[in-house]
């Protein structure tokens, strides 16, 4: 391994340098004096740890309570963090069980929201309607059609290719069943 | 506690991190004095400003155990962190610095020569002078004794920036003290 250029000016004289050694060196000590100048600055530099003083006894002892506080704290924070989920858990199931009592929720479960997405030749214009419940009565399922119908009204006047199949589509899954709904249907149409 | 006493510097870390006062205790012993030496060099020799700095560093070490870096020696990241909170501290207190460098320093010496001991006080008002990036190279190549991997890992430069960096620190270094040439070399 080679050695650095203060590496040799630390560990050896200058009469125990190789030609290679005195050429790595040459750049910073050209002779003898200047290559003993610079090791004696190294020695002094060294020597001055001789002078540091000795560390307080006092600050080890700030830093002993300060990692018993540490180590407070970090309990500390795994409880916080214990009861936080505790509670969390406690709070949901409380909820949820207060929830499934109120007999409202109970008689009538929330129904599923199904949506149909009309499929619609221009392809532009795109009608969501919700699908019809269970219990959904006749007039509302009107309404529905009435709805349908001005909309796709709308969509005829801004163009005319508008094609009727677009009702078929839509009423068939809960009309099929219905004939007076059917015949209404027609003769809203 | 044998564990420990033979342990590396990561598992006394990671002890620490969960409060193990005697994995604090082990820790201090290697780096307490080492750590308040590099401090009390770095900041003028100034033992309250040193001790501060070192009750911040192991402060720092007790609550951020956690953001060791394994990739480097835990050795070279504690200097690293010091040498940062050196470089703050001059930034912070450019002006002190420069009443610092105004302050004329008495260096105890015994030596009975006195050359020797003229050259010891130029050497050592000289390197008071040095800038921030000279001083923390001086300090770690040829007070802390540090090897040029080692300081190039805690200054975070290639090891050839660092040699070249030591080549030229001496040369300045030769010529500063140039009148102190024919002194010879002491034991």
């Amino acid at each position: 391994m080679s050695m650095n250029a203060d590496d040799i000016i630390q560990q050896k004289q200058w009469h125990e340098l190789t030609p290679e050694e005195k050429l790595l060196v040459a750049g910073i000590a050209a002779d003898e004096q200047e290559f003993n100048l610079l090791k004696n600055m190294i020695r002094v530099s060294l020597e001055e740890n001789n002078l540091v003083p000795a560390l307080n006894p006092i600050l080890k002892e700030k830093l002993y309570s300060a990692t018993m506080q540490n180590k407070k704290t970090n309990w500390l924070g795994w409880y916080a963090a214990a009861a936080a989920i505790t509670g969390l858990i406690i709070f949901l199931l409380t909820t949820e069980k207060k929830e499934q009592q109120n007999p409202i929720v109970k008689n009538n479960p929330a129904p599923a929201v199904n949506k149909i997405i009309i499929p619609d030749s221009t392809a532009n214009p795109v009608l969501i309607l919700p699908a019809p419940s269970p219990t959904e009565t006749t007039k509302q399922k009107s309404n529905n059609i009435a709805l349908i119908k001005t909309d796709t009204l709308l969509q005829k006047d801004e163009k005319s290719n508008i094609t009727t199949p677009l009702y078929s589509n839509v009423i068939n899954p809960s009309v099929d069943a219905d004939s007076s709904l059917l015949a209404f249907i027609s003769e809203v149409y | 506690m044998a564990d420990i006493k033979n342990g590396s510097a990561e598992m006394l870390l990671s002890l620490l991190q969960k409060g193990n006062t005697a994995a604090f205790d082990e820790i201090y012993m290697r780096y307490g004095q080492k750590m308040f030496g590099f401090f009390y060099k770095m900041l003028w020799k100034n033992k309250e400003l040193a001790e501060d700095f070192t009750q911040d560093l192991f402060l720092k070490l007790i609550r951020n155990a956690e953001t060791f870096d394994t990739n480097k020696s835990f050795a070279t990241w504690l200097y690293s962190i010091a040498n940062n909170m050196c470089k703050n501290e001059y930034r912070k207190q450019e002006t002190k610095i420069k009443f610092q460098k105004m302050k004329v320093v008495h260096i105890n010496d015994s030596s009975p020569n006195p050359d020797l001991a003229n050259f010891k006080k130029a050497l050592h008002n000289y390197t008071q002078t040095l800038n921030e990036d000279k001083k923390e190279l001086y300090v770690l190549r040829f007070m802390e004794n540090l090897t040029v991997p080692q300081i190039a890992a805690i200054l975070d430069l290639p090891e050839g920036t660092v040699k070249s960096r030591i080549f030229y620190l001496l040369k300045e270094l030769k010529d500063e003290l140039k009148e102190y040439k024919g002194l010879l070399t002491y034991p």
